[in-house]
């Protein structure tokens, strides 16, 4: 809004006024059919957007936590994962609260676990949050199988060849996290404190965890990726 | 411990693993098959006269019979882009695409695996084409329109009303 | 009844499939060992065509060699990978 003189209102609200992509629209029209129709409502969908925004790798941490520092736990948490985030209190919001879906994997001084999903994008979402981009990217899905120990070390992880590496393909009903081994240097620790040592990385396999300050940041991008994935 | 040289080493063999001849023609005859979409006419990228064979499971099959037995979303072990170590805070809208598929699928309307089977059907130029959502959300309203919960009428009038409305705010 | 036991050696079928399953084609054809007895779950071939009631099966953990999967693996030969199959997608060895 300008005055006369062409000087701008200083005091208008500063309101984004973007026209909508092509596919932002379809979504909004398909959500919004969908409801009209009664597949779903409206409540619905806002609770599963609180859900999503409540599962962060800060819950998967807790079990990491916890299993490193009470081996009772640790067993029922390797023999069913499920189970074990419902004695944690942690929300299993897809569903699976009573059913066997997740699968804690131990790291060992011989054996280091990845995890990926070759098909499409299988992920422990409920105690991971949502995946990364380089996790559902076709890169990351061809090699994990076939190059894990290149892939890792592009990753900056080295693991020594006496070390068994065993990948998990997520490729039906259960999702995998990693139990990662527990850094040297950390007795007497706090389970907060040994919870912020499990990042989400960690628990995918593509890190380990240390007491060190990191030296490497992920880039991370406002806009979302360009075409492909 | 793995010195520097070596898993350096590991890099250069994964790179000369992806560059073995089967690997190079994969390669190729998906570009050109994307050309072909392209450029419809244009003879450069037509391969039916020389196809080579590639491997799916423990069969050598020719590229068009891969296409019959290999999955688009099965790519596990197949020569790869580098990989780029990126993450995206999810606009709203793909997050809001994601709740909707979600909340399908936890209500029974549309499971999970009926979702994948979507994105595969779109073919090898949409899937590589699209970014994550943008095949979710396409999913969704090809699903709705299949099942016949919704007409593509329906669909097409519902997207103007919604472009319009943005279209006076703007 | 369940036909296969963990530890037992199995063989994940080699099939000529079109659609959607959810084997995939490099693992098609090996042998490997069952790593853990799974829950019966509607096997994907029948959930993926609108079919919620269609057939169940026993789900498994196999494990192979990646040595076995690729002649040219170039990490330990003591890697391994584990995907899930199911029953109809195995046979005894």
């Amino acid at each position: 809004m300008s005055d006369k003189l062409g000087h701008s209102d200083a005091h208008a609200p500063i309101v984004s006024k973007e026209m909508p992509g092509e596919w932002e629209i379809l979504e909004i029209a398909t959500r919004e059919l969908a409801i009209q129709k009664g597949l779903l409502t409206a409540q619905d969908h806002r609770r599963w957007l609180e859900w999503m925004d409540a599962a962060t790798p800060a819950l998967g941490a807790k079990l990491v936590a916890r299993a490193w520092v009470d081996p009772e736990f640790k067993k029922r948490l390797l023999a069913d994962g499920t189970a074990a985030c419902k004695e944690m209190g942690i929300f299993m919001y897809d569903g699976s609260i009573d059913t066997l879906k997740l699968i804690v994997t131990e790291d060992t001084p011989k054996v280091h676990h990845l995890i990926v999903c070759t098909l499409c994008s299988c992920y422990p979402r409920p105690v991971l949050g949502l995946p990364p981009d380089w996790y559902k990217s076709p890169s990351y899905r061809k090699r994990a199988v076939r190059w894990p120990r290149a892939l890792l070390a592009e990753f900056g992880t080295i693991i020594p060849d006496d070390v068994e590496i065993q990948v998990h393909d997520s490729n039906a009903a259960m999702r995998y996290l990693v139990l990662p081994l527990r850094p040297a240097g950390t007795e007497g620790w706090t389970e907060e404190q040994l919870a912020t040592l499990a990042t989400r990385d960690t628990m995918i396999g593509v890190a380990l965890p240390h007491t060190s300050k990191p030296t490497k940041l992920v880039s991370m991008s406002p806009s979302a990726p360009t075409g492909g994935h | 411990m793995i010195e520097a040289r070596d898993y350096r080493n590991c890099i250069q063999a994964n790179k000369r693993s992806a560059c073995q001849l089967e690997d190079y023609i994969y390669l190729a005859f998906h570009v050109g098959t994307f050309s072909t979409f392209l450029f419809p006419h244009s003879r450069l990228f037509q391969s039916t006269a020389c196809l080579t064979e590639v491997s799916v499971g423990l069969e050598k099959v020719d590229e068009k019979s891969a296409m019959l037995h290999r999955m688009v979303s099965d790519i596990g072990g197949l020569p790869a882009e580098p990989l780029n170590i990126t993450d995206h805070q999810l606009l709203p809208w793909e997050k809001r695409c994601h709740a909707l598929l979600e909340t399908l699928a936890f209500l029974g309307v549309m499971s999970t695996e009926e979702k994948r089977r979507y994105v595969e059907d779109m073919g090898q130029t949409i899937y590589a084409a699209l970014s994550y959502y943008e095949k979710w959300i396409m999913t969704a309203s090809n699903f709705l329109v299949t099942k016949g919960y919704i007409t593509p009428d329906e669909l097409a009038a519902k997207i103007a009303e919604v472009r319009k409305r943005f279209e006076a705010e703007q | 009844m369940r036909q296969f036991k963990t530890g037992e050696r199995v063989r994940i079928a080699n099939r000529v499939t079109v659609g959607h399953v959810r084997v995939p084609t490099y693992v098609r054809g090996k042998i490997g060992i069952v790593d853990r007895e799974l829950p019966e779950f509607l096997i994907p071939e029948d959930d993926a065509f609108g079919r919620p009631k269609g057939r169940t099966r026993p789900l498994y953990i196999v494990r192979l060699r990646m040595s076995d999967l690729w002649s040219d693996y170039r990490g330990s030969s003591e890697d391994t990978l584990e995907l899930e199959i199911f029953e109809n997608w195995l046979e005894k060895v």
